[in-house]
C-alpha cells in the first residue's frame, strides 16, 4: 500500500496533498494542466523532494522529512511511465526490456526468461532486435511497459502514458496495466485527464486543483 | 519545368550583391591555401616529407595532440557533466573560468602558464625544489594545448548533456540503475556522436596550437617543436619543409572538417 503526505512550495502555489493507494488498486489523479499531478508522481518516484511530508510504500519509508529518510529513485522499486515513451533509442527492444533486470544484477537465465515472457505478453517479440529509435510511438510505449513490468515493481506510476497512442494500442496497453496491477497486487497511480481512462480503469480518483485535493 | 521557390533568384539586387560578396570571401579563404600547392611539386613534397625537421615535428605534434585529446576526454567529460547537472554556489564562476581560455589570446595563455609553472613561477619555484621543471619540455606542449583546446570540448559536451532528454536518465534510474550506470549506458551513448565531434574539434585546435606553445614550451626540435612551430622556423631556412608541413596540416584540417560534417549528418538521420 502507498501512503503519502506531501507539502512543498511550487512556483505559483503550494502543493499540499495526502493520498493513499491500496494493493491491486488503480487510483487516478485528475485535474487541469499544471495542477501539480505530475509533481506528486515525481516526488513519489524520488526525482523531487518535498519540503515536508512522507512517502511510505508497504513497510518501507521512501521519504520522511522528519527522520531525514530519502531513498534514491533506483532503490524505490517504483516503475514510472512517462507520457512520451522513454524507450532507449540506442538499444534493441530486447536490451531495453532486460535493462532493469541487468541493473538489478539478476541471473542471466532469469533475465532471458523474463525478457522473452514480457516481450511475448506485450506483443513485441517480432521487434526484439530492432533499435528503440526505429519503433512507432505505440510500439515504444509497449516496450517501456514491458521493461517496467519485467523488474516486478512494488508501485506503478503512470504519467498520461496513453495520450500519444492510437485507439487500438491504447486499449491493449490499458488492459495490460489493469491485468498487471490486479494479478501482481500492487498499487498504481495514474495521472490522466481523459474521462475514458477514469471510467475504464480507475477504482478511485483524486481531483487536484492548484496543489490541493478537491474531491 | 517544376515549381520553384520564389525569392531565391539572383535577379534581386540585394541577393546579387550578397552573392558577389560570398564569392570574394570564398576566394579570400581558398586562394592562399591554393598558393601553397603552387610552391611545391610532388617530388619536392615527397622529398621534404622525409626531412628530419618535418619528421620530428610530425611525431611531436601527433604524440602531444593525442595525449592532450585523451586527457581532455578523461577530465573534460565528467567536468562537463557536473557543470550541466549539478547546481552549486559559484557555478557561474567555474563556468567562466572554463570558458576564459577560449577568448584569451594564446600568447597570454602561454605567458600565464610560464608565470605559474616556470622556474620562478608561483608553483614552479616549489616544483623546482623537487627537481621538477615543466617549461620547455614535451609536457609543457601538452599543457599549453590542453589550456587552449579543453574548453572547446567541455563547452560542447556541457551543451550536449544539458540538451539530452532527462526522461531517459530518469527511466533508467527507476529501473534500478545507479548514477554511474545511467551515465555509462544512457548519457554517454545518447551523446556520443556530439562528443566525438567535440573531440575532433579540440584535437584540431590542439594540433594547430602555436602562441601558448612557443611562450611556455619553446621551440626545441624533437622536444617541443610541433608542426606550426616548425613551419615558423622553416620559413627562414627550409622553405620546402614549411610548405610540406602546411600541406599536411591543411590535409588534417580538411579531414577533421569532413569528419565533423559526416558525424553531424549521421546524427541528423540517426
Amino acid at each position: 500500500m502507498l501512503k503519502c503526505t506531501l507539502q512543498t512550495e511550487l512556483r505559483d502555489f503550494s502543493l499540499d496533498v495526502s493520498l493513499y493507494c491500496s494493493k491491486g488498486e488503480i487510483v487516478v489523479l485528475k485535474g487541469e494542466n499544471g495542477a501539480g499531478k505530475t509533481t506528486v508522481l515525481r516526488i513519489i518516484a524520488g526525482f523531487l523532494n518535498p519540503e515536508k511530508g512522507f512517502v511510505q510504500l508497504n513497510d518501507t519509508m521512501l521519504f520522511d522529512h522528519g527522520s531525514s529518510i530519502c531513498l534514491p529513485p533506483e532503490h524505490r522499486r517504483c516503475a514510472y511511465l512517462h507520457q512520451k515513451s522513454t524507450t532507449f533509442p540506442h538499444m534493441t527492444v530486447q536490451d531495453n526490456v532486460a535493462y532493469g533486470l541487468v541493473s538489478r544484477k539478476k541471473p542471466q537465465a532469469m533475465i532471458r526468461e523474463q525478457v522473452q515472457y514480457w516481450m511475448h505478453n506485450l506483443n513485441i517479440s517480432d521487434f526484439a532486435h530492432i533499435k528503440g529509435r526505429n519503433l512507432s510511438g505505440g510500439q515504444q510505449q509497449r516496450v517501456a511497459l514491458a521493461r517496467a513490468f519485467a523488474t516486478e515493481p512494488d508501485l506503478l506510476l503512470l504519467d498520461e502514458p496513453f495520450t500519444a497512442l492510437d485507439t487500438q494500442t491504447r486499449e491493449l496497453v490499458r488492459n495490460c496495466v489493469s491485468t498487471y496491477v490486479k494479478t501482481h497486487n500492487i498499487p498504481c497511480l495514474l495521472v490522466s485527464h481523459h474521462g475514458s481512462d477514469i471510467q475504464e480503469m480507475a477504482d478511485r480518483y483524486y481531483e487536484i486543483e492548484r496543489g490541493i485535493v478537491i474531491s | 519545368m517544376g515549381i520553384r521557390k520564389t525569392g531565391s533568384s539572383l535577379r534581386s539586387p540585394f541577393l546579387l550583391a550578397s552573392g558577389i560578396l560570398t564569392i570574394i570571401i570564398v576566394l579570400f579563404f581558398s586562394l592562399p591555401l591554393i598558393a601553397l600547392f603552387f610552391r611545391t611539386t610532388p617530388e619536392l613534397l615527397i622529398q621534404s616529407l622525409f626531412s628530419p625537421v618535418v619528421g620530428k615535428a610530425l611525431v611531436i605534434s601527433l604524440i602531444t595532440t593525442i595525449c592532450t585529446t585523451i586527457l581532455i576526454l578523461i577530465t573534460g567529460t565528467p567536468t562537463a557533466y557536473i557543470q550541466s547537472r549539478v547546481n552549486y554556489p559559484g557555478k557561474k564562476l567555474v563556468d567562466t573560468c572554463i570558458d576564459l581560455p577560449i577568448v584569451l589570446p594564446p600568447a597570454v595563455a602561454g605567458f600565464a602558464l610560464l608565470l605559474m609553472y616556470g622556474r620562478m613561477g608561483l608553483l614552479g619555484k616549489y616544483l623546482s625544489v623537487f627537481g621538477i621543471s615543466i617549461p620547455f619540455t614535451t609536457t609543457a606542449v601538452i599543457m599549453a594545448q590542453f589550456f587552449v583546446a579543453a574548453p572547446l570540448y567541455i563547452r560542447s559536451a556541457k551543451a550536449l548533456f544539458s540538451q539530452l532528454d532527462k526522461n531517459y536518465e530518469e527511466a533508467a534510474q527507476t529501473l534500478g540503475a545507479g548514477k554511474f550506470r545511467v551515465f555509462l549506458t544512457i548519457t554517454l551513448p545518447l551523446t556520443s556522436m556530439g562528443l566525438l565531434s567535440g573531440t575532433i574539434i579540440s584535437f584540431a585546435r590542439a594540433l594547430g596550437e602555436f602562441g601558448a606553445t612557443i611562450m611556455f614550451a619553446g621551440n626545441l626540435p624533437g622536444v617541443t617543436q610541433t608542426m606550426p612551430l616548425a613551419i615558423y622556423t622553416s620559413m627562414q631556412s627550409d622553405f620546402n619543409a614549411a610548405v610540406t608541413l602546411s600541406i599536411i596540416l591543411i590535409a588534417i584540417s580538411l579531414a577533421v572538417m569532413l569528419g565533423v560534417r559526416w558525424i553531424a549528418g549521421g546524427e541528423e538521420y540517426a
